[in-house]
């Protein structure tokens, strides 16, 4: 028997206002968006303001009727909070510094709004990862969550996936798909492009789509208003 | 230290058989005693090329299986005493090669004395193929200037190093070899052809050799007399070279740049 320390992603649903239907309004939508992966999915309730006074009981009850199971509430609580909290036997999680809120969905309902953060997660020490050498035909290198660097050609038939920016020492001649997970800031840096594909958040351009201009030369890839915007490496 | 060289390519047609059994040939020349396996089950051609056809009893997938003794199978060049070629099965498919198999035809292979072991790999990415190279120490990836053949070569390339018995105990890497075929220095003047630096630029490979395009080369395919074994002409030069960098001897790249015939020449000829 071994006690351990885990990091966990967790859903966090804000709340900011103490009308509890719009919590379990949004959690249905949330369940709706995928039944099996939310069933019995653990969530923790973010009070946004230590001047709610909220009925922590029907909360639970809320979450639970939507068919999630309540881990605990977090925020910047007062005592009060934290009393009444603790009366209802509800955990509370202090949440960590370092918390990265992404793809925030804000829903403005009745000038109240609930905001749902999506994969809320802990950044884990390494950030980046590393390849060094040339990706050759029918390789795949995904780098999870992270940025992605690759120290040498990406040849044709390769492909180079990150959830966040690629940045390429050398030439990019197959695919490259930054910000898989949708991250719409993300960017691919390359020295020269020559690429089959390149993507960014699931928005794509093909090789016969680049102008001729940045062929073969150093470039930087953007999404700009949902669009692949290519622009020279040097000049930025 | 006995070597396990695999001569492979991904595509199709680009020459392995026919590099296989000149560098085969080149380095049993050398006086080390060499063979050449034939791992393309089901479709074998390495005896037709090295003019052994008529002779061959047993094969590979019989030795695997232990219906035949290593020594049953091998067929003794009869132009090089060092030369041997242990053919493929015609009947069997790819499957009957197994990696206990190969292991086991290997190390009766080293024990018996061979200092170099040339496996003629089938092309494709399949079973066949991968057994052929799994095994290997260096490897000779043989390529023509044409793109679809280059791709095919940076693929095979990066199974070597992803999907290998080196690969997978992370043990040193294989070390690859690149040799380009069927070359026309002609038509990379006009840029009908990938030149040699463009595929260097696309896969980055240390080049061991360039065979010129030849009708010499067939008309050995056809004669059962490996393409080295003619030394007038320049195919057959251009692969001495190649097995001569293999043995660590230093050769200068020739036939890879286009001369115009002047006007003399065409008249008289050479």
């Amino acid at each position: 028997m071994t006690l351990k320390s885990l990091n966990f992603t967790l859903l966090v649903v804000n709340i900011d206002s103490d009308e509890l239907s719009l919590l379990s309004e949004e959690l249905n939508k949330k369940r709706m968006m995928a039944p099996d992966f939310f069933s019995d999915a653990p969530v923790v309730v973010k009070v946004e303001s230590e001047t709610l006074n909220l009925d922590y009981l029907q909360l639970k009850q809320r979450v639970n009727d939507q068919g999630f199971i309540l881990l605990g509430i977090t925020g910047d609580l007062s005592d009060l909070q934290k009393e009444q909290i603790k009366a209802q036997k509800i955990a509370i999680l202090k949440s960590s510094k370092r918390v990265v809120a992404r793809n925030k969905v804000e829903i403005d309902s009745a000038n109240k709004t609930v905001e749902v953060e999506r994969r809320a997660f802990v950044p884990v020490e390494v950030k980046t990862k590393i390849h060094t050498g040339r990706v050759r035909s029918g390789q795949q290198i995904y780098a999870k969550e992270c940025d992605l660097v690759i120290n040498g050609d990406v040849g044709a038939g390769a492909e180079v996936i990150a959830d966040g920016n690629i940045h390429i020492y050398g030439a990019l001649r197959g695919k490259a798909l930054a910000g898989a997970m949708g991250e719409k800031s993300a960017c691919i840096f390359c020295q020269s492009l020559s690429s089959e594909l390149v993507s960014i958040a699931g928005v794509y351009k093909l090789s016969d789509d680049l102008a001729a201009d940045f062929v073969g030369k150093g470039c930087i890839v953007s999404l700009q208003d949902e669009q692949i915007v290519l622009s020279n490496l040097s000049r930025v | 230290m006995a070597k396990v060289i695999v001569v492979t390519s991904g595509k199709g047609g680009v020459g392995k058989t026919t590099s296989s059994a000149a560098i085969g040939c080149g380095l049993a020349m050398s006086g080390a005693k060499t063979v050449i396996i034939d791992f393309d089950i089901g479709l074998r051609n390495l005896d037709l090329i090295m003019g052994c056809e008529r002779r061959v009893v047993y094969d590979l997938i019989n030795v695997i299986n232990g219906e035949a003794n290593l020594q049953q199978a091998l067929v003794k060049d009869k132009r090089i005493s060092t030369l041997f070629i242990l053919p493929a099965s015609q009947t069997r498919d790819k499957e009957a090669l197994t990696k206990v198999g190969v292991e086991k035809v290997i190390a009766d292979l080293k024990a018996d004395g061979f200092e170099y072991i040339i496996c003629d790999s089938p092309a494709g990415i399949e079973q066949g193929a991968m057994m052929a190279l799994y095994y290997a120490d260096e490897a000779i990836v043989t390529t023509n200037p044409e793109v679809s053949s280059v791709r095919d070569s940076d693929r095979i390339t990066g199974m070597l190093s992803s999907k290998s018995h080196r690969a997978e105990l992370q043990l040193s890497p294989i070390r690859v070899h690149l040799l380009i075929t069927r070359y026309c220095p002609e038509r990379v003047e006009k840029e009908e052809m990938l030149s040699i630096e463009d595929i260097d630029d696309l896969l980055g490979i240390e080049l061991l050799g360039v065979i010129p395009e030849s009708q010499d080369v067939l008309n050995a395919s056809n004669l059962g007399e490996p393409v080295i074994l003619n030394q007038d002409c320049d195919a057959g030069k251009a692969y001495q070279d190649a097995v001569d960098r293999l043995l660590g001897i230093d050769r200068e790249f020739r036939f890879v740049t286009y001369r115009k015939k002047g006007f003399l020449s065409r008249i008289f000829g050479g």
